[in-house]
């Protein structure tokens, strides 16, 4: 008899969870949505440029400057966050630059503090992360706004692998590159949209695309077969606006996902006015592209 | 009438460029506890003999007859700048029987 009263009740319990106002896609205040390496996996000491995407409503002024720190800690096996709680600390942070684009070192110790080498102060070494990849944890802040986190690829030797294996792997292994995401297409109706005249509360399809070569296929190495064997990048674009509703934060592509696309919809708001909207393909290597896009709803 | 269970608290947050969605830091071990649960149920049964074989439970059953909005876990927002609880049932009636042979 009693399950007779737990099916409806399972449905009421359902719907006493609280609702949140803010959608994590939309833009009200100025932050950082993504940071790009250049390139996109590089060797301790290794020189690489980084861009942070800092994304604002239309209306905003004087925007804050991002501040750029390497951190120094790794994570304890005790945590699981995705860098150390050490890296909110001054102690461990270092200092990188100051801009919306930074060139600086990686830093030379990276593979034995975040990679397979061994670290000093008794700490295990790293595991790579399911694609292979070790990261250097850079930290960017804007403003009072939450930091951001962005992991720096790093090329580390191969762990746990033979001479042979290694050599193998080396010669076969190619660096990550970052892919290109191709303009951005908007229809409605199967009609192709200007960004410059969307029509006030029109539902907006919206179709990322990148090139074949940008899922890049890359040597992986599987610790518990000791083989070498080929993969092929996931990509995920991630969609943002300053004004309307998306249907999806995000869409992507699996390993074995062939498609060039990645699609939303977006629901233009009802009245007038400027709105922005950007774009960050992320390939599952750590590499990354973005766009943005000026849009006027009206008239 | 329990005490709420202890919960970890997450006091800050940090974006997590690669995965692209925020990342909780937490507060210190079962530092907080969720609200004090309440709730006051009612049953009402009766047993029929239906001869020497068979008897039917008949019971009526009225939970959280004050409606109160128990506290059953904690849910953050994406950012995990805002922070509510899941409650539990509201008021419910249930009229049933269970018919032993």
């Amino acid at each position: 008899m009693r399950l007779g009263w737990v099916l409806p009740c399972a449905t009421l319990f359902g719907a006493c969870k609280p609702s949140f106002g803010e959608d994590p896609a939309l833009v009200s205040a100025p932050r950082v949505l993504a940071v790009k390496s250049d390139p996109a996996e590089a060797k301790p000491g290794a020189e690489v440029t980084f861009t942070a995407l800092v994304a604002a409503p239309p209306d905003a002024s004087n925007l804050p400057t991002p501040t750029w720190h390497f951190c120094d800690a790794p994570r304890p096996v005790t945590e699981n966050n995705v860098v150390s709680a050490a890296c909110l600390d001054e102690a461990s942070l270092l200092a990188a630059g100051a801009g919306t684009t930074i060139t600086s070192a990686l830093p030379a110790n990276a593979c034995s503090l975040f990679g397979p080498d061994t670290p000093p102060g008794g700490f295990r070494p790293r595991d790579p992360d399911a694609t292979g990849g070790y990261f250097q944890p850079l930290r960017v802040d804007l403003g009072g706004a939450d930091p951001i986190f962005h992991l720096a690829r790093v090329s580390c030797s191969l762990a746990d692998a033979s001479a042979d294996t290694a050599t193998a792997f080396a010669a076969q292994y190619a660096p990550n590159q970052n892919p290109n995401l191709l303009p951005l297409v908007a229809r409605m109706a199967d009609r192709t949209l200007e960004f410059s005249a969307i029509p006030r509360g029109a539902r907006v399809e919206l179709e990322a695309s990148w090139n074949a070569e940008d899922a890049e296929s890359y040597a992986y190495f599987d610790p518990a077969s000791q083989t070498i064997t080929t993969r092929r990048e996931a990509m995920n674009v991630a969609f943002y606006v300053s004004a309307g509703k998306l249907d999806s934060e995000s869409s992507g592509r699996a390993e074995d996902d062939l498609a060039l696309t990645a699609d939303d919809i977006w629901t233009a708001p009802d009245a007038a006015q400027s709105a922005r909207l950007w774009l960050v393909l992320r390939d599952s290597r750590g590499g990354s592209d973005f766009a943005s896009y000026n849009l006027h709803i009206g008239p | 009438m329990p005490s709420g269970a202890p919960r970890t608290p997450v006091i800050g947050a940090l974006f997590d460029d690669r995965e692209d969605r925020y990342q909780p830091i937490f507060g210190p071990q079962n530092g907080i506890r969720l609200p004090d649960f309440w709730q006051l149920d009612l049953r009402v049964d009766r047993a029929f003999e239906l001869g020497r074989r068979a008897r039917l439970l008949a019971y009526v059953e009225l939970l959280n007859l004050t409606n109160r909005a128990n506290a059953e876990e904690f849910a953050y927002s994406a950012d995990f700048g805002e922070r509510g609880t899941i409650s539990g049932l509201p008021f419910f009636a249930a009229i049933g029987a269970r018919l032993e042979l």
